[in-house]
């Protein structure tokens, strides 16, 4: 069980996060929303140890957890909102120096690189370099990344993001995979209609305020939304200096 | 997929490929590249010169030159090296997944050693050692010295690299601010031009025509004792300077035209016109020439920075909000700049008339 409780996070002098409190089970998918500038992604850092919060703990298994410990590092497994990824090593590398960096053998290394690079449908690209790579095939190289590992925790960063449609199918199916193993997997997504099928716990945040555990109203208001739905005419905005062209 | 990959493989890979993609700008990297031939090309000059003189029956303190030279290299290494291996360090990007495995922090480690043991003292460097050690040693006719020498300026300079390599990743955060230290790194070395000349009936090395004996291996060991506390005083200065503006940004709680003003002014590159020019004009060992020259160059200096200033608030008042700087209501800009460049002058123009 992970619990987290009163976080209080800042920025830039600025509080993002107060007083935040919640717990995720094991299988449990869990959509963390909030419209930009919520704080959802110094959340997700805060718990990987990336930042330090100003006040409030981590709880896992009952057991205070130092987010920046290597303890924690071996139970937590974060893919960052730009895939993470180093731009001068190519596809193969990374996923193969993620396998050895969490004490996988080499060759189990390499067929664990084999085995992601097919499942992401990354053979095409597997020699070209972070930096040769599109924005989508980045992001789907940082899930592979992350889930090449076994780990307890899984923090997703705007894992939809950029990603065409056959990828966020095969993602679904790693969420589907995770949620049935056991992991307990954080994702924080604009992308709730892809989410909501497959999470099991929201945490919403908005404006440093949490709005934890949305009732069913919020979020049929959110699913409802016609940009959401896809039904909506959709109206042009007042933007005076943009003249029509004749 | 190659079956001989592993850690250190990938580790070098990232090396070889961090030097070949000029992290950094283009434009700097070029220049600084002419710069170290210029450096490389001083060093060959010079030992060439010490060898055919001595060929030739002229008295050579050979202790003196090469010991000169091992300062020169170690310089360079401390200096420019350090810096250009924490500009390789960053293709490891400092968030990436590699934050997240638990044999991160090890592999982490791992590649700042290997370009720290390879850059900055690079094979170019440690064969000039080399070379001169095993020269003046036959020049000399005695090993012990030059060699005891050449290991005490080795170990002091990875002593000094690791120094540096801490305190400057501490404080610079982006590539194009490292590279241009590097470059004024340079600059400086080159500028102190070591060149042969006639010392007490022998020939010697002298910089910018001053002579330092190099003789004991004290002199050496507080020589780049001397080198890594300069190294070091750049970058805690870049670190205090932002920490300062920081709290005086936050205190003062700036207008976006006052923090834009502040951006443009570039008070560090006055910072350094203190740092090189106030020297020249408290010196003793300065002649007046010498330091009418720093005063005029540092007018000259308040001149071109004060335009820089005000083109770059024309071109982005214009590209930005299609106005002039000398429109209504933006004459404060240029009252204040005027004011705050006319300070900024005063203190080269205050050390002159005291050092007079």
């Amino acid at each position: 069980m992970l619990n987290l409780e009163n976080i209080m996070l800042s920025r830039g002098g600025r509080t993002v996060i107060k007083d935040f409190s919640a717990a995720a089970d094991r299988g449990d998918v869990v959509a963390l929303l909030g419209p930009n500038g919520a704080g959802k992604t110094t959340l997700l850092h805060f718990i990987a140890g990336v930042l330090k919060g100003d006040s409030g703990d981590i709880y896992y298994q009952g057991n205070r957890v130092d987010p920046a410990s290597a303890d924690w590092r071996r139970r937590l497994t974060y893919v960052l909102d730009d895939g993470g990824i180093i731009p001068l090593l190519t596809i193969e590398e990374q996923i193969y120096l993620q396998c050895v960096l969490v004490g996988v053998s080499h060759t189990e290394s390499i067929e664990r690189t084999k085995l992601v690079i097919d499942l992401l449908e990354l053979a095409r690209y597997r020699g070209y370099r972070g930096d040769e790579l599109s924005a989508g095939l980045r992001k789907r190289l940082g899930i592979g990344i992350g889930i090449v590992r076994d780990a307890e925790v899984f923090l997703f960063d705007e894992p939809f993001s950029s990603l065409d449609v056959q990828a966020m199918a095969v993602f679904g199916r790693i969420l589907m995979t995770l949620k049935n193993r056991g992991r307990i997997v954080i994702a924080a997504s604009h992308s709730f209609p892809f989410l909501h099928n497959l999470c099991n716990q929201v945490w919403t945040l908005s404006a440093g305020v949490v709005a934890n555990q949305p009732n069913k109203q919020d979020l049929h208001t959110l699913l409802d939304h016609p940009f959401q739905s896809g039904n909506t005419s959709i109206e042009e905005i007042d933007v005076p200096w943009m003249l029509e062209s004749t | 997929m190659d079956a001989r990959i592993n850690v250190n493989r990938l580790s070098k890979a990232l090396y070889r490929r961090g030097i070949h993609r000029i992290l950094g700008n283009p434009f700097l990297g070029t220049f600084t590249a002419f710069l170290i031939v210029l450096f490389l090309i001083r060093i060959a000059a010079n030992l060439y010169l010490a060898i055919n003189l001595a060929n030739m029956g002229s008295r050579i303190d050979a202790v003196q030159i090469a010991g000169a030279h091992f300062i020169y290299l170690s310089a360079y290494a401390i200096w420019v090296g350090s810096l250009s291996s924490l500009r390789i360090s960053l293709a490891l990007p400092r968030l990436c997944f590699v934050n997240f495995a638990p044999g991160g922090k090890q592999f982490r480690s791992r590649f700042r050693r290997q370009i720290a043991f390879r850059r900055p003292l690079s094979i170019v460097a440690l064969s000039i050692i080399l070379f001169t050690a095993i020269v003046f040693s036959l020049l000399l006719g005695n090993w012990c010295v030059v060699v005891v020498q050449a290991l005490v300026v080795l170990c002091s300079t990875f002593i000094g690299i690791f120094v540096v390599l801490a305190v400057a990743s501490w404080s610079f955060q982006s590539r194009s601010e490292i590279q241009i230290m590097e470059m004024l790194y340079l600059i400086f070395l080159v500028a102190l031009n070591p060149d042969i000349g006639p010392f007490n009936n022998q020939v010697s090395i002298f910089f910018r025509g001053f002579h330092f004996p190099f003789h004991s291996v004290w002199e050496i060991g507080f020589a780049v004792g001397l080198i890594v506390l300069l190294a070091l005083l750049i970058p805690i200065l870049v670190r205090m300077m932002s920490a300062m503006g920081k709290i005086f940004r936050k205190k003062l709680s700036l207008s976006p035209m006052e923090r834009w003003y502040w951006r443009f002014l570039r008070i560090r590159s006055w910072v350094l016109l203190y740092l090189v020019i106030l020297p020249v004009l408290i010196s003793t060992n300065t002649t007046p020439g010498a330091k009418r020259w720093a005063l005029v160059l540092s007018i000259l200096f308040g001149a071109v920075s004060y335009l820089y200033f005000i083109a770059q608030c024309e071109n982005t008042l214009h590209e930005k909000w299609r106005c002039s700087l000398f429109d209504k209501g933006n004459i404060r800009i240029i009252t204040r700049s005027v004011l705050v460049h006319i300070v900024l002058m005063t203190i080269p123009i205050l050390g002159y008339v005291a050092a007079k």
